[in-house]
């Protein structure tokens, strides 16, 4: 899986089969990778919110129903954060952020998003490499973990990650594929009972007949 | 039982703990010191005074207990300017403008006065529709130092910038509420007091019975306030959209369609619908912004351009006489003048992009991406830099092009919010590459313009 260099993201970004920005400067372009900036949204487990995490709670896709939806929405707070203001990381903590990059992958790439060095070096991870797939437009949801031993705190705006892009064989999605992109504006919290890949199958049933409309 | 005098300083102390804890909060972007600070100092004039008094200054009791009251629900109010509720990009580039034009300046020499003395521009979500809104502080200057407007937009419209194009009228009220503005905005639109059911009260009353008789009875009363709130409104409109540019119609013709769809509603606090529609349409054109753009520019651009102009103009022009009501020269002399106001201040009038500029950005939309007009180059970056309300007229061109056409399933189905949140993620964007630059620069460079 051959990595871009350089000279290949800037082709890319020239020709506009590969879009990332806003780039405020061309040293956001590294050997073969591209530096990712903390956005304006931070998303971290609420004090007082659902004390485990239940696969159950995301089987449910019909329209809000009361209890379901409160599992979602208390489970994160949501922050939005203007520049100039800080994200304080305790150790331990896993904040989603999103970049402020919004990026286009074409049908031929993949991304692979990890830490920058400098910051890893202080702690701060991304919890996960994660996977950019091909045709993925939007901001990427980074989730930032303080993996030190003493608070972190961010600002919206520094970069905190890179992104490698790598070639993918045999490229072309299914149509159908195709059209489950969504366009991605914020962190998302991802979803861990896919129904589609027969998650459902092995997550014992919720009794919740009688509360439906 | 306590005084009123032990009640009213009771209270006091009651606001202050409320004031701290108003701290628990993020009230806006920019952070909530200047408002503490003037809402503090407002209270120790307050507990000060009413220190002096005697359970028998009934008269000065009842005073505090008001200012007291109104500073309680500012802070109460303010306390719930989450800016997890409205989008804080596009409200912070605003209030950034109508602070700017709302500062004393010495008119002379065009210039701002620095002082601690400028006006505070608070913004909140609340719910309903018809939550666009600017509200007005307390006029006692004795007890403030900095007038603290607040500027209420509807919480279900978090995410829809397009429409808070809408509160360029809001900040002409708030502008209005300032006496040396409000002079100098009055004498721009003097010519709209030449519309002939507008020149005095009996005017209207006629024009009123003409168009509905059942209402006449109804607003002879106080046919001369409605007079002035219909001239003021007409006014704010007029500004909304030298201020704000072409979204601001847009946002108008869209908002006030859902509640009155013929615009022929008569209502004493606004103008029937069309008459505002006609004056916008006539200060649009007088602008130039009806102009066909250049053949150089793609046909997308021109086809989203023709169709926006169309969609903007299409009501019932002769509804209530609205086409002899509303002149045409009256209209454009009170623009011209509005236009050069705006821009003696500083620019703070909308700016038409280049037609080259409105294919690039529109070409970032239809591509589904953030309108902020990046091109790489050899390896140097470059940015359009389009202002705040550029983006909004953007966003307004591409909803009459086939967005939806490439939108994912999922989507397809709403178009505009996708356009919506494009154009704040622009928004966002852009206060970043400014950012970037200002601090590389050291200081704003080629931005001397209001645009923010
Ligand atoms: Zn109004």
């Amino acid at each position: 899986m051959p990595a871009l260099s350089r000279k290949a993201i800037l082709k890319r970004l020239d020709d506009k089969s590969l879009y990332v920005g806003p780039l405020l400067t061309s040293k956001q372009i590294g050997d073969a990778s591209i530096d990712l900036r903390v956005g304006n949204i931070a998303l971290i487990a609420r004090a007082r919110g659902i004390s485990h995490v239940d696969p159950r709670a995301y089987l449910e896709d019909q329209g809000p129903v009361h209890a379901y939806e409160r599992i979602r929405r208390q489970k994160l707070e949501r922050h939005d954060v203007p520049f100039g203001e800080p994200i304080l990381i305790h150790p331990g903590q896993l904040t989603l952020v999103p970049t402020l990059e919004w990026v286009e992958m074409p049908d031929k790439l993949m991304g692979q998003v990890t830490a920058r060095s400098s910051w890893a070096r202080e702690g701060l991870n991304i919890a996960t490499a994660t996977l950019i797939n091909p045709g993925y437009r939007g901001i990427i949801t980074l989730e930032l973990s303080n993996l030190g031993q003493i608070p972190i705190q961010v600002y919206p705006g520094m970069c905190v990650a890179q992104i490698s892009f790598h070639t993918v064989e045999y490229p072309g999605f299914s149509r159908e594929q195709a059209s489950q992109f969504q366009l991605s504006f914020e962190p998302q919290p991802g979803n861990i009972a896919d129904k589609k890949k027969r998650d459902d199958a092995f997550i014992p049933q919720v009794k919740r007949v009688k509360s439906r409309r | 039982m306590l005084s009123p005098r032990e009640f009213l300083l009771q209270e006091c102390r009651n606001v202050e703990e409320l004031l701290r804890d108003a701290l628990r909060y993020d009230y806006g972007p920019t952070g909530s010191r200047f408002f503490f600070e003037e809402c503090y100092s407002r209270l120790q004039a307050i507990t000060g005074f009413a220190k002096t008094l005697t359970d028998f200054n009934r008269k000065e009791i009842r005073f505090y207990a008001r200012e007291l009251s109104h500073l309680s629900r500012l802070i109460a109010q303010i306390e719930r300017s989450h800016i997890g509720e409205f989008p804080w990009a596009f409200g912070e580039s605003l209030k950034k403008l109508a602070e700017r034009l709302c500062a004393d300046r010495d008119l002379d020499k065009g210039t701002q006065i620095k002082k601690a003395g400028h006006p505070l521009f608070f913004i909140m979500a609340e719910g309903g529709l018809s939550a666009f809104e600017a509200r007005k502080d307390s006029n006692r200057t004795r007890l403030c130092k900095r007038q603290v407007f607040t500027i209420v937009v509807p919480r279900s419209l978090k995410h829809h910038v397009l429409l808070h194009a809408v509160l360029g009228h809001e900040v002409c009220h708030a502008a209005l509420w300032r006496s040396k503005l409000h002079e100098q905005l009055n004498v721009a639109g003097v010519s709209l007091g030449k519309i002939t059911p507008l020149t005095n009260s009996q005017e209207l009353l006629k024009w009123i019975g003409k168009a509905c008789p059942k209402l006449e009875a109804q607003f002879k009363p106080t046919i001369e306030d409605v007079r002035r709130r219909w001239l003021q409104e007409l006014l704010c409109d007029l500004f909304g959209l030298v201020f704000m540019g072409p979204a601001y119609f847009a946002a108008v013709r869209t908002m006030l369609g859902l509640s009155d769809p013929t615009g022929e509603h008569i209502d004493p606090s606004h103008p029937p619908h069309v008459w505002r529609y006609q004056m916008l349409e006539y200060a649009y054109r007088d602008l130039g912004w009806d102009n066909s753009l250049p053949k150089s520019v793609n046909n997308d651009t021109q086809v989203a351009a023709l169709r926006f102009n169309t969609a903007l103009f299409d009501y019932n022009h002769s509804a209530m006489c609205t086409d002899t009501v509303i002149r045409r020269d009256l209209v454009v002399s009170a623009t011209k003048k509005l236009s050069k106001l705006l821009e003696d201040f500083g620019g703070f009038g909308y700016d038409k992009p280049e037609a080259k500029t409105l294919e690039h950005l529109l070409s970032d939309i239809q591509a589904l991406r953030p309108p902020i007009g990046q091109t790489v180059k050899t390896g140097k970056i470059k940015f359009l830099r389009p202002d705040f309300r550029q983006i909004l007229h953007v966003g307004w061109l591409a909803c009459h092009t086939k967005v939806d056409k490439i939108l994912p399933q999922d989507s397809k189905h709403d178009a505009f919010t996708t356009i919506n949140r494009l154009c704040e993620q622009a928004i966002i964007q852009e206060r970043a590459i400014r950012k970037s630059r200002i601090r590389r620069s050291g200081k704003k460079k080629g931005r001397d313009r209001a645009g923010a």
